[in-house]
């Protein structure tokens, strides 16, 4: 089973349940940005129903492991579903009570995923976002998104998130270099 | 250690412009197609490596190299 079609049962589940969610990760740099091979669908997700409820609507032909686990770099927990077939995993992110992630979450936008509805962050998110964690691959995505989204994005909201996580520097060298190209 | 700049390879203008020609709706599905074709390719590389082993085995390989190349995304 390909990749793509291992997501879509994955949406159904999140809209049957009605759990809100957004497709994360590389799946939304790519977009915005320029696309790369990712080997997981990472989803932030408000876990307002039992896990169970969610295992059981995946069906199953996912096994979701019931063990949170925890990332000390991107100070985030999370569920992995494994698909009985191949190697491309599904990742449920917990949306956390951090500012900056509630707001991120809350300007979500809706896009087509097929014939299905997918919500995604904003492009400015996946800035702020790729720049907070700042990891070698975030900033290489960073400049990508600002490279091709430079004219259509809103400034002034990637400054002010930016400066909170003290990353105002790097951001203002990628868009000097963004524009020298533009 | 080589920065990020030098990771992501040069952003010139030709594949600024190629990423924004390409409709939002086919990239988001991108990820997952550039997926499938690099473990088609993996598939193949181990069977030429290794022609005897089962299909089991090149798909408990192809794992075992995905998580590690995760666990080594996963800190940058």
């Amino acid at each position: 089973m390909k990749a793509n079609d291992i997501v879509i049962p994955v949406l159904d589940a999140l809209h049957q349940l009605q759990l809100p969610f957004m497709l994360v990760g590389s799946f939304s740099s790519n977009m915005y940005g320029e696309e790369r091979t990712t080997q997981d669908a990472d989803f932030v997700i408000q876990l307002t129903r039992p896990l169970g409820e969610l295992a059981a609507a995946l069906g199953p032909r996912f096994r979701l492991d019931s063990q949170l686990s925890f990332e000390t770099v991107t100070m985030t927990s999370r569920y992995v579903a494994e698909f009985e077939e191949g190697p491309f995993k599904i990742e449920f992110f917990l949306l956390r009570d951090d500012p900056y992630d509630q707001e991120r979450f809350r300007r979500r936008v809706a896009k087509p995923f097929r014939d299905r509805t997918v919500f995604v962050p904003t492009a400015e998110d996946v800035v702020v976002q790729k720049l907070r964690w700042s990891r070698p691959k975030d900033i290489i995505d960073a400049r990508l998104v600002i490279a091709v989204q430079i004219g259509k994005l809103d400034l002034a909201y990637i400054r002010k998130w930016c400066a909170e996580f003290g990353k105002r520097d790097l951001l203002e060298r990628l868009l000097i270099e963004a524009a020298s190209i533009s | 250690m080589l920065s990020a700049e030098e990771l992501g390879g040069a952003m010139t203008r030709e594949r600024v412009e190629a990423a924004r020609r390409r409709p939002e709706h086919m990239k988001l599905l991108a990820g997952g197609d550039l997926f499938d074709a690099a473990i088609e390719r993996m598939w193949w590389g181990i069977r030429s490596e290794s022609p005897s082993v089962t299909e089991a085995e090149i798909v408990a390989e192809i794992k075992r190299r995905l998580n590690l190349s995760r666990r080594l995304e996963r800190f940058g």
